[in-house]
C-alpha cells in the first residue's frame, strides 16, 4: 500500500499572505476508531492567519482529522491517535495537555447550527461567563457579534431567544459565540452545509474578515466554497487497504489555486475536475 | 371482455380467518374496555363514600381523640404526609438528578449498564421490605419518627427520579453538550449549565410523579411513623407523624368511621390522579418540545 507523505516546503513567495508559521504540524497522525483506522498517516503543516480548506469525498475523514485538532475526539471513547500532532510547538497529545484548555484556544464551529436554547445574548455570553471574563461583558458580546456580522440584526432583540432566528442567523451566532472566548484558531466543519446559498455567502465573507485575526480551517464538501475562501486546500481521499475497510488519507495538499488548477496527482485531477467523487 | 377465471371474494379458509381476526379484535378491545372501567369503578365508588364525610372541618381539624370520638379530620395526616414526603423528596431529588447524570454524561456504557439495572432492581424490590430495612436500621434504636419515613420514601423515589431524568438527559442533544465543550468548558460545567437546565422541565415531571407514588405508599411507613404509638399533632420530622396512607388504615379499622376512610381515601386518591395526571402530560408536552 502506498502512502502519500506530501512534505511541500512552502517558499515564502508561495504563501499568499508572506507568512510561514505553521500553527499545526501533524506528523504521520492516523486515527483509530477501536480497530478501524479512519485516517492513516496524514502529514500537513497549517499556517498562522490563512484559511485552509479541506476536501474530499464522504468518509475519506475530513471531519475525523479537524475534530484531532482540538480534541474533540476525546468525546469518542474509542478513538485512538497515533504520530504526533504539534500545535505553536506543544504536542497535543502529550502528557498533562488539557483536552479543556485545548478547546479553549482552538474553538469549533459545527455543521448544523447548535445554538443554546437561551437568548442571544446569553448564547455569546455563555463561554465567557464560564471562563471568567466577565468584565466589560456587554462590549464582548457587541463586538463577537460585530465581528460574526450579526449585530446589525439582532441588536433590538437581544433578549430573544436563539432559537427564532433562521438557519444563517444561527450559524452566525454560533460563530460569535465561538469567536467571543477570543481563541487562536476557528475549526468550521461544513459550517454551510445546512444553509441556503445566501446564508452560505455571508458566511464566506465573515470568513474573510476573521483571516484577519484568526487562524482558519474549514471543512467543506463544496468545492467551489473551498476554491472561493481558502487559501490553501488539502485533498483528503480514501484509500481501500487489501482487507477491505476505508481509511482516509491526504492525497495533495498546496496552494487552492494550484490544487483546482494544476493539480499534481490524478486523483485531485479527477475529484476537482468532478470526474469521481 | 373475458370472464375472470378467479375470485377475489372471502371464500373457505379465508372467512374462517377473518373470524378469527375480528374475534381476537375484539376480546383485545374488552380487554382494554375492562382496564379502563376498573379505573372507573374504583373512582366512583370511592368518590360515592367519600363525598358525604367531606368538609371544611374534615380537612382543618385534627383526628378525634377520646374513648368515644365523633367529629375529627385528617389535618394531622396532610401535614404529616407533607412533612414526610417533603423531607423524602429533599433527600431524594439530588441524589436521584446525580445518578442521572452519572448515568447519562459520564460513566461508560457498560457501568452505566449496571447502575441502570441497580436502579430498576431496587424500583422492584416490595416497599415492605424496604420498610423492614429502615426499622431495623433507624428505629430500632431510635424509635418511630418521621424522619424514618422519609427515608424509606426516599429509597422508593430515588430510582424513580434517577430513571426519569436519565431518560430526559438523554434527549438532550449532544450538538448541546459539543457546542459547550468547543468553548473550552468543562464536562461538568457543560452538564451543569447546559444539559441539566435543557432537561429541568423533565426532572420536575419526574419528581412529581415520585411523589405522587410516595405520598401514596402505606406498606414502607407501617412500623416507622406513627403507628402502635400515638401520631405527635405537630409536624416536628423527629416525631412520628401520621400520614394519609395511615389514617385511612386507621379510620377503617374504627367502627362507625369507615365514611372517614373513605373520605381520607378520595382526598389522596384525587391528589394522587391530578399531580401524576398533569406530571404525564407536562412532559408530553415538554418531550415534543425537546424532541422537534
Amino acid at each position: 500500500m502506498e502512502v502519500i507523505k506530501t512534505k511541500i516546503d512552502l517558499g515564502r513567495e508561495r504563501l499568499p499572505t508572506g507568512e510561514q508559521e505553521a500553527v499545526f504540524e501533524a506528523r504521520d497522525v492516523s486515527v483509530y476508531y477501536g480497530d478501524q483506522r479512519a485516517i492513516d498517516k496524514v502529514n500537513i503543516d497549517i499556517y498562522r492567519r490563512l484559511i485552509t480548506a479541506i476536501i474530499g469525498p464522504s468518509g475519506c475523514g475530513k471531519s475525523t482529522f479537524i475534530r484531532t485538532l482540538n480534541r474533540m475526539t476525546d468525546l469518542v471513547p474509542s478513538a485512538r491517535l497515533t504520530g504526533e500532532l504539534r500545535y505553536r510547538g506543544i504536542d497535543l497529545y502529550g502528557p498533562g495537555v488539557d483536552a479543556v484548555e485545548v478547546r479553549r484556544r482552538i474553538g469549533m464551529v459545527f455543521q448544523k447550527p447548535n445554538p443554546f436554547p437561551k437568548s442571544i445574548y446569553d448564547n455569546v455570553a455563555y463561554g465567557l461567563r464560564i471562563l471568567g471574563m466577565k468584565k466589560d461583558l456587554d462590549e464582548r458580546v457587541e463586538k463577537a457579534l460585530h465581528s460574526a456580522a450579526l449585530w446589525d440584526e439582532v441588536k433590538d432583540r437581544l433578549k430573544d431567544s436563539a432559537l427564532g432566528l433562521s438557519g444563517g442567523q444561527q450559524q452566525r451566532l454560533c460563530i460569535a459565540r465561538a469567536i467571543a472566548v477570543e481563541p487562536e484558531v476557528i475549526l468550521l466543519d461544513e459550517p454551510a452545509s445546512a444553509l441556503d446559498p445566501i446564508a452560505t455567502s455571508a458566511i464566506e465573507d465573515l470568513m474573510h474578515d476573521l483571516k484577519r485575526d484568526y487562524t482558519i480551517v474549514i471543512v467543506t464538501h463544496n468545492m467551489q466554497q473551498a476554491a472561493r475562501v481558502a487559501d490553501m486546500t488539502a485533498f483528503f481521499g480514501l484509500n481501500v487497504t487489501p482487507e477491505g475497510s476505508r481509511e482516509g488519507i491526504l492525497v495533495e495538499y498546496d496552494k487552492t489555486e494550484k490544487i483546482f488548477t494544476n493539480p499534481s496527482d490524478k486523483r485531485t485531477e479527477g475529484y476537482v475536475t468532478g470526474r469521481f467523487g | 371482455m373475458a370472464e375472470p377465471v378467479f375470485s377475489l371474494r372471502t371464500s373457505g379458509r379465508l372467512r374462517r380467518r377473518q373470524m378469527v381476526n375480528r374475534l381476537m379484535g375484539a376480546l383485545a378491545l374488552g380487554a382494554a374496555l375492562l382496564a379502563v372501567s376498573v379505573l372507573a369503578i374504583v373512582v366512583i365508588s370511592v368518590a360515592s363514600r367519600g363525598v358525604s364525610a367531606l368538609n371544611l372541618d374534615f380537612f382543618t381539624k385534627n383526628a378525634a381523640q377520646g374513648f368515644n370520638p365523633t367529629g375529627g379530620g385528617i389535618r394531622f395526616a396532610i401535614v404529616g404526609t407533607v412533612v414526610i414526603v417533603g423531607i423524602a423528596t429533599l433527600m431524594a431529588l439530588p441524589l436521584g438528578v446525580l445518578i442521572a447524570i452519572y448515568v447519562s454524561d459520564l460513566a461508560s456504557p457498560r457501568l452505566a449498564r449496571i447502575t441502570r439495572l441497580a436502579l430498576d432492581v431496587t424500583n422492584g424490590i416490595p416497599t415492605i421490605v424496604i420498610g423492614i430495612f429502615v426499622y431495623t436500621m433507624v428505629v430500632a434504636t431510635h424509635g418511630q419518627s418521621a424522619l424514618a419515613g422519609s427515608l424509606a420514601l426516599a429509597i422508593i423515589m430515588v430510582p424513580l427520579i434517577a430513571r426519569a431524568t436519565e431518560e430526559v438527559l438523554l434527549l438532550v442533544p449532544n450538538s448541546q453538550r459539543e457546542a459547550s465543550l468547543a468553548l473550552g468548558v468543562s464536562r461538568w460545567r457543560t452538564t451543569l449549565s447546559v444539559v441539566v437546565p435543557s432537561a429541568l422541565g423533565g426532572i420536575l415531571t419526574g419528581t412529581t410523579l415520585a411523589i405522587a407514588r410516595a405520598a401514596g405508599e402505606t406498606a414502607p411507613l407501617l412500623f416507622l411513623t406513627s403507628l402502635g404509638t400515638s401520631a405527635s399533632a405537630d409536624s416536628n420530622p423527629l416525631h412520628p407523624l401520621q400520614t394519609m396512607t395511615l389514617a385511612i388504615f386507621q379510620y377503617f379499622e374504627l367502627p362507625g368511621f369507615e365514611a372517614k376512610a373513605w373520605a381520607a381515601a378520595f382526598t389522596l386518591m384525587c391528589f394522587v390522579l391530578v399531580t401524576s395526571l398533569g406530571a404525564k402530560l407536562a412532559m408530553a408536552r415538554y418531550r415534543k418540545k425537546l424532541g422537534g
